[in-house]
This record gives C-alpha cells, structure tokens and sequence, in this order.
C-alpha cells in the first residue's frame, strides 16, 4: 500500500482523536449576561422623539423605524416609513439583516417604553448593534411632537427652540399649513416730497 | 458569518436549486471521473473484485464528518440548524432492501445511473427506466402501504444519540471501522481474482 495511504489514516486517526479530547464547546452568539446588564444600565440605547422626529424629516437613510406592538395597532397608526414587526416575531426571521445596512440606526417603539425594551433585549442578546429605543414611546410622541406644550414665558432659550422645532415638526407630521403672522389694520404711506433746490443761475 | 448558509439566511431560498443543480453537476462529474458509471465497478462490491465505491463513500463520509464536526467546534457552523432526515424504521429496512436488490441486480445505484446514461450507457438507461416504472407503482401503491411507510418513526435521531455516546466518541469509532474496512477489502481484493473490465 502507498505510503500515502498510511499518513492519510493516521491523520484521520488524530482528528478523530481530536475529537474525543476536546471539551464541548457552547457557541454564543449572543451578547453575554454580564454584557447584557452593562448594556441595560446604559441610557444611551434611548433615543428621543425629536431626535426620531428630526431624522424622519431630514429623511435620514440610516434610520430604521421598527413599531412592535401588534399588526392591529401598527396599521391603525405608526411613525411614518416604520416596518410593523410585533414582539412575538422579532425573532422569527431574519429582518435585521435583510432590513438594515452596516451602519443603521434601528429605531424600535411601541406605546410605551416596555415592549420596545423587551424587543432591545432579544435583539440584543442576538448580538444585533445599533439597536435603539424610542423614549417614551408613541405616547410620548404625541405629548412632545403632536401636541407639545408651549414653555413657561420664563423658560430659557433653548426650550423656547426646542418649541418652536417641535410647532414646526407637528405641522410636519400633520399635514398642516404653517400659521402664517396676519398684519394688523393698514399702515399708510407717507410721501415726503423734497423741497426743490434752487439753480444757480449764470456765473462760472 | 455562521452557516449553514441558506437556513443562516446569508444565501437567498431562492438559490437553494441553483446551487444544487451545480453540486450535482459537480458530483455527477467526480463520479463519472472515478469511473462509477461502469455498472461492473459498482457490482463488484457484491463481488468481492472492486471495492473502490465503498472506500470513497465511506472516505466522504468520515471527512464529511469531521469536518463538519470541527467547523461546529471552531463556531464556523450552527449544528443544530442542519437538517436530519427522520428515521422510519420499517420503512428504512424494507427500501434498503428494495434498493440492495436493485443495485445488485442493475449495477447501478440511482446517482450512478443517471451518469451512465448521460454517457450513452444502454444498461444504465434501461435501469433508469425501471427506476422511473418503480417511482410510478411506489406512487399509485402509496395508500396500500402507506401503513409500513410512517410505521416506526423514531424522528430526526442520530445513531451516537441512540447508543448514548458523545459525538467525538462515535466519529473516532466509526474512523476506526472506516480504516479497518479499508485494510479488509483490500485484502479480499487481493485475494479474489481480477476482473478486467
């Protein structure tokens, strides 16, 4: 028999061997449990609605809405261009890759903050990055954005811009015209006429 | 990336025929290269002249293993996501009987046979034939033996389950059976007479 044949057996032998000795090994792909509980503990997976409601306007590429209450709901009403997944099939196929790009913000919501934080935990044990929740969910969307509360006429700049983002963003996502200031009665217009100079006459 | 690539998703369903249209063209041309479409080469298994069939599918089978056994080790492959055909005992034993006398009968097995006839071979055709014939009365019988065809079925199990041994232990033994079956029949082959064909 070729030598060949020998060393094929005997490295077959090895791997089975190989095989024997090695300790079972859990794959994970998931995110660990210690992971996970750092990651819980960082806000930063929140994402506010007028951040949500800035990146639906300047119509960002990266965003991925993702409403997880149920089809009943998300068809009565959603954000809008966001995908109608429910919890219970969050992890039934493979969305995230078929839905998002590399660097996508995924964006889930539902009423409140609790389904959408349950849906981040599952995605997130599946080791899916750029996972984010809207704060408040669409409750919050309403209160902030639909119908947001004008500022104490004491309150500091920046809540007085962030009012009038949030007047601009509701006409935005209602459809409405932009309240238009109405002039107050008619100014009238006062011609002044100037007094003719006299010419110099003659001389040089 | 994890495979198996198209349960994983990383591969489109769509391309599930495609890619198995061109395995089977590979595979169709590796047999016809190794010379299987000669029914004398496959027969003489039964015989005792030629046991170069059962050496390279026992071959492909314990590398198929191995390999596949440490790609599941090394994360390369979700194990748990390949398909295992259910076992239906009776049914297994009575078509392994069916198929066993079929082979020795034609020289051919089904893949074998189709490579034959792609070559022009009369004997593979006729057998392809009655291949076709037994797919028909297997079809109009099936309510006749549709009792003996679910009977017994012991699920998606796998043989180291059933006799409670680890998967390593099972690949090194069924290693060692394949490379004592590779000694034994060449030992017979040099015992029996050549057949020239």
């Amino acid at each position: 028999m070729k030598k060949a044949y020998y060393i094929m057996a005997v490295f077959l032998l090895l791997l089975g061997i190989g095989l024997v000795i090695l300790p079972d090994r859990e794959h994970y792909d998931e995110a660990s449990p210690r992971e996970l509980l750092s990651d819980l503990r960082n806000p930063s997976r929140f994402i506010s609605t007028d951040k949500v409601a800035e990146m639906i306007i300047d119509q960002d590429p990266t965003l991925l809405l993702v409403d997880v209450r149920d089809m009943y709901d998300f068809l009565d009403y959603s954000l809008p261009g966001a995908h109608g997944i429910p919890l219970e099939e969050i992890l039934m196929y493979n969305w995230v890759d078929s839905l998002s790009y590399e660097r996508s913000k995924i964006v889930l919501f539902s009423n409140s903050d609790i389904l959408a934080d349950q849906a981040w935990i599952l995605l997130k044990r599946e080791n899916h990055d750029n996972i984010h929740v809207m704060k408040g969910g669409l409750n919050c969307w309403f209160e902030t954005i639909i119908q947001p509360s004008p500022p104490a006429e004491t309150a500091a700049d920046e809540e007085i811009d962030l009012y009038q983002f949030r007047k601009g963003a509701s006409i935005y996502f209602l459809g409405g015209a932009a309240p238009v200031e109405q002039e107050t009665g008619s100014q009238t217009v006062i011609v002044k006429r100037k007094n003719k100079t006299k010419v110099v006459e003659g001389g040089c | 990336m994890t495979g198996p690539l198209i349960p994983m998703g990383i591969i489109g369903q769509g391309w599930d025929l495609v890619i198995a249209l061109l395995i089977g063209m590979a595979f169709g041309y590796v047999l016809e290269s190794a010379g299987f479409s000669s029914s004398r080469k496959l027969a003489g298994v039964f015989y005792g002249y030629d046991f170069t069939v059962l050496r390279v599918f026992f071959t492909a089978a314990i590398t198929a293993m191995v390999g596949l056994l440490y790609f599941g080790y090394m994360g390369w492959i979700d194990l748990s996501m390949i398909y295992v055909n259910p076992t239906f005992l009776i049914a297994a034993i009575v078509g392994g009987l069916i198929m066993g006398l079929g082979f020795i009968a034609g020289g051919y097995c089904p893949g074998t046979s189709m490579c034959g006839v792609a070559i022009g071979k009369i004997d593979a055709m006729v057998f392809t034939g009655g291949m076709f014939v037994g797919i028909l009365i297997f079809s109009e019988a099936f309510p006749l033996i549709q009792g003996i065809y679910e009977s017994h079925s012991l699920g998606p199990v796998k043989v180291n389950e059933v006799l409670g041994l680890s998967t390593g232990t099972f690949a090194l033994l069924l290693i060692i059976v394949a490379l004592l079956a590779f000694i034994i029949t060449r030992i017979v082959e040099n015992k029996v007479k050549k057949v020239e064909y």
